[in-house]
């Protein structure tokens, strides 16, 4: 039996949107009405204000490109393909719960040739989505960059700590827990990883030595690619249940959102195993309940809470950094910014990603030393390069001292 | 922009109607609409003007072979002024962020249709758009003081001005605002602002019946007090609501009615309790007052489940915003539900009880061809009972292409006529809009 922690609930959360279990691949969905609600919470038009962005525009299209005696257009379909976030806001928007993260990932693969188009775009250019194609690099035949090209997540660029934790919760001894540090914790920013074992150990946890997780599959999916989704997905099941079905402790919302969203999948679970598989993903912050953090003096006046699109898991995190900076940490009550990052958008348009993320700097508006964290790894990394001159942007596992010590 | 995969989402609105453009402009300054209004003058290009394409009667779709111009650029506040009680914005910003940015100067710009936060003031202005504050402080046209428009030629005028009062001449400001883009480009607007309102209260009465809240909603008036908003959820949308929700009613409920007060906190404390006492008529089966601002929200959340839980009952609705006198309301609803009983449709009645206008949705499955006639039978039929009751065709929604074809029973030939001598005044070449309102 995996440990019990009633920290999971089993319904769909509001931070699921986007990632929310169902079969994006094969779906049959009502069109949409164009009533523009969209257009309130999509980031990239918010961003833009361009209309053929927004998600009622790749809806219309695609209702009319899917009308019969009309073969989709590559044209469309590529232009479609490329330029959505997959931040999931429409979903929680819609009248009609459309979704166009879904759209658009089955848009991606329908599209002839898409699987090269994307390995192509993923595996050539420099860029953020190299540590996933290194954790599927056991799934897909490929030759891989090297970590040289991935100088922007080079951890020692990371702002230095200022928090350390002085006395460790009980929420997690004796529980045995596994470490699903997601491809940017496992193969870029093996300190995030690092330092989480390190607060798995303080808590008294029984860490499971890792069991060779694959990527979680949720950006595979929005890009279009099921089958290296599906195999991912496989991948993660079956070391899980090598491994004795251990809690899965997560840092990275996204992961988290990834990993929830296999309960809803037709995937290969035994009786009642999916359930129990959801109930296993659990937040960091959540076994770190009842931590006493010490904030070092040199740390920055203003923190900025980013709450990330995918899987914010009813605000766990920003409960978490509220706990231990109280007034000091600003953050937007609701619809705060999306920083842009976009997964695949921020291959096929980085220009329009880091358009969104300046919006998102306009909005906390950071003054010089203040730093910005979030829990999630892509909006980290986004974060970190889009900061202003003079204002820091990570992971809250940045901020914490390594080995539970401050590093002077 | 000329890409048809790009342009396709600019030959619609939320009509659903569809026509290609010829090509997409969007223009960023007042030189280059002047510049484009005198081309497609000389060159009689049909124009049609957009904000974000949110209107539900077709008013954005380009019947006619033509450019669409957006407003999407032309999107800053230029002036909040405390002094004049005035804001001034071009046409491309969100009501909702206007509405947003006086409010933290302490003013108040009221008009509030559904759309408010996603639809722009441009659009708004151009649609004379409505909302729930309508039957207190009117409708958007109340709020437009001053336009500066293109008009096809490129020629700029200056309607209006900064004043409150102003009965100089002829009143442009107000014939462009609702004429639905058929006269002129609107490039910026100075609004009027109000107060804002120190404090506001909301009430949720239920009824066993419907004439009992029709009744109460009488006796409101009859008590002296214009409420800020005054809606009516009728049984059919009652039912529709439910399963989504916990409802503050009891089950047998037909008729709800939602209201708020707004003012001084002392009058609004005064006001919630004399509306509460108007409301109390037999078949009262349920009433409540809510003061903060998240207990209001509980309560009006209620109404934003209609159009979520309506297409759970129907994939497509037809849905129009007819207008009563308040007197025959009761009668309007009657032979509506009648209609319906006749064609056997479910059609959900809400809406501005306030002020007369009735949101009227038929709901039915346009793929099954004998549903679809039965709804377009029963749209023409509480039409008709529309205008023999002394109503309009629409009180907030517009003309567009939607309801041009029953334009005319509403008014007579040589009304509409006029309409379209005043059109030739402003647009001789007809390229505004054209084929749209009148």
């Amino acid at each position: 039996m995996a440990d019990k922690l009633d920290i999971a609930p089993r319904s769909l959360e509001n931070g699921d949107a986007g990632c929310a279990p169902k079969a994006p691949f094969a779906e049959k969905r009502p069109p949409c009405i164009l009533c523009g609600k969209c257009l309130e919470v999509c980031p990239l038009f918010q961003a833009t204000g361009r209309e053929e962005l927004s998600p009622k525009a790749k809806f219309f299209l695609a209702d009319s490109l899917e009308a019969p005696g009309e073969d989709l257009s590559e044209k469309a379909a590529a232009r479609l393909a490329g330029l959505c976030l997959s931040c999931g806001r429409c979903e929680k928007a819609c009248p009609r719960g459309l979704c166009a993260p879904h759209l658009v990932a089955r848009l991606r693969a329908a599209h002839p040739g898409w699987r090269g188009h994307v390995w192509d775009a993923w595996l050539s250019r420099p860029g953020l989505l190299w540590p996933m194609a290194r954790a599927l690099s056991k799934l897909v035949p490929s030759s891989l960059p090297s970590a040289g090209h991935m100088a922007a997540m080079d951890p020692a660029r990371a702002p230095a700590p200022f928090l350390r934790p002085v006395r460790f919760g009980q929420a997690a001894k004796g529980l045995r827990v596994a470490l699903f540090a997601g491809c940017m914790g496992a193969h870029a920013r093996a300190d995030w990883a690092e330092k989480s074992r390190e607060l798995l150990a303080g808590l008294g946890a029984d860490l499971v030595p890792d069991p060779g997780f694959s990527c979680c599959g949720a950006s595979l999916g929005h890009a279009g690619l099921p089958d290296s989704q599906t195999a991912a997905r496989r991948a993660n099941i079956k070391a899980w249940r090598e491994a004795g079905r251990p809690l899965l402790a997560v840092f990275c919302a996204t992961c988290r959102c990834g990993l929830r969203a296999y309960a809803g999948w037709a995937g290969d679970f035994e009786p009642g195993e999916a359930v129990r598989f959801r109930e296993s993903v659990v937040n960091l912050p959540d076994l770190l309940a009842g931590t006493e953090f010490e904030i070092l003096p040199d740390a920055p006046r203003e923190i900025i809470y980013h709450r990330p699109c995918h899987g914010s898991g009813g605000d766990r995190d920003l409960r978490f950094l509220q706990g231990i900076f109280a007034e000091r940490l600003r953050f937007f009550k609701e619809n705060g910014p999306c920083c842009g990052f976009g997964g695949l958008m921020r291959l096929t348009a980085p220009g329009l990603s880091d358009r969104v993320a300046q919006r998102a700097m306009e909005a906390y508006a950071p003054a010089p030393g203040a730093h910005i964290l979030t829990g999630c790894s892509g909006c980290a990394v986004q974060l970190f390069a889009n900061a202003p001159p003079g204002v820091a942007a990570g992971h809250w596992l940045d901020a914490i001292c390594h080995g539970g010590k401050a590093h002077i | 922009m000329l890409a048809p995969e790009e342009m396709r989402v600019f030959g619609t609105d939320n009509s659903r109607k569809f026509a290609m453009p010829l090509a997409v402009v969007r223009p960023r300054s007042l030189e280059q609409v002047r510049e484009l209004l005198a081309f497609a003058h000389k060159e009689k290009l049909p124009l049609y003007p957009r904000g974000r394409g949110t209107n539900t009667v077709g008013a954005c779709v380009p019947g006619r072979p033509g450019v669409v111009v957006g407003s999407a650029f032309l999107d800053k506040i230029l002036e909040i002024s405390p002094e004049d009680f005035v804001a001034v914005s071009q046409p491309g910003v969100v009501t909702g962020t206007l509405a947003a940015a006086v409010a933290e100067k302490g003013l108040f710009y009221p008009p509030d249709p559904a759309s408010v936060s996603f639809s722009t003031i441009g659009g708004n202005a151009a649609t004379c758009a409505g909302g729930m504050r309508a039957v207190k402080y009117g409708v958007t046209r109340e709020y437009v003081l001053g336009l500066e428009a293109v008009l096809p030629g490129g020629e700029v005028i200056n309607a209006g001005g900064r004043c409150h009062k102003n009965v100089a001449g002829l009143d442009l400001t107000r014939l462009i605002a609702g004429s639905e883009g058929t006269l002129a480009f609107i490039t910026r607007l100075t609004l009027k602002l109000l107060p804002k309102p120190e404090a506001s209260a909301s009430l949720a009465a239920s009824y066993d019946d419907l004439d009992a809240a029709l009744a109460a909603a009488a006796n409101v008036f009859a008590s002296g007090i214009l409420p800020t908003a005054m809606e009516i959820m009728g049984e059919e949308v009652l039912r529709a609501i439910a399963p989504l929700g916990t409802m503050p009613w009891p089950a047998n409920t037909r008729a709800a009615l939602l209201l708020r007060a707004d003012g001084s906190a002392r009058a609004v404390q005064a006001d919630a309790e004399r509306l509460g006492t108007a409301l109390s008529v037999p078949g009262l089966n349920h009433l409540e007052t809510a003061t903060s601002p998240m207990a209001e929200k509980a309560l009006w959340d209620l109404r934003g489940l209609i159009n979520p839980a309506s297409f759970s009952l129907a994939p497509d609705k037809i849905s129009d915003d007819a207008t009563f006198p308040r007197g025959a309301i009761g009668k309007a609803i009657a032979g509506i539900r009648e209609i319906g009983r006749r064609h056997n449709c479910l059609i959900l009645l809400f809406g501005h009880l306030g002020d007369g206008n009735l949101h009227v949705n038929i709901m039915h499955d346009a793929a099954d061809p004998g549903e679809a006639g039965h709804a377009a039978a029963a749209r023409a039929e509480i039409l008709e009972l529309t205008l023999a009751l002394g109503g309009t065709l629409t009180g907030e929604h517009g003309v567009g292409l939607s309801k041009l074809p029953f334009l005319p029973r509403q008014f007579s030939p040589a009304e509409i006529a006029l309409m379209r001598r005043i059109k030739a005044a402003f647009d001789p070449h007809g390229i505004m809009n054209p084929g749209k309102a009148y």
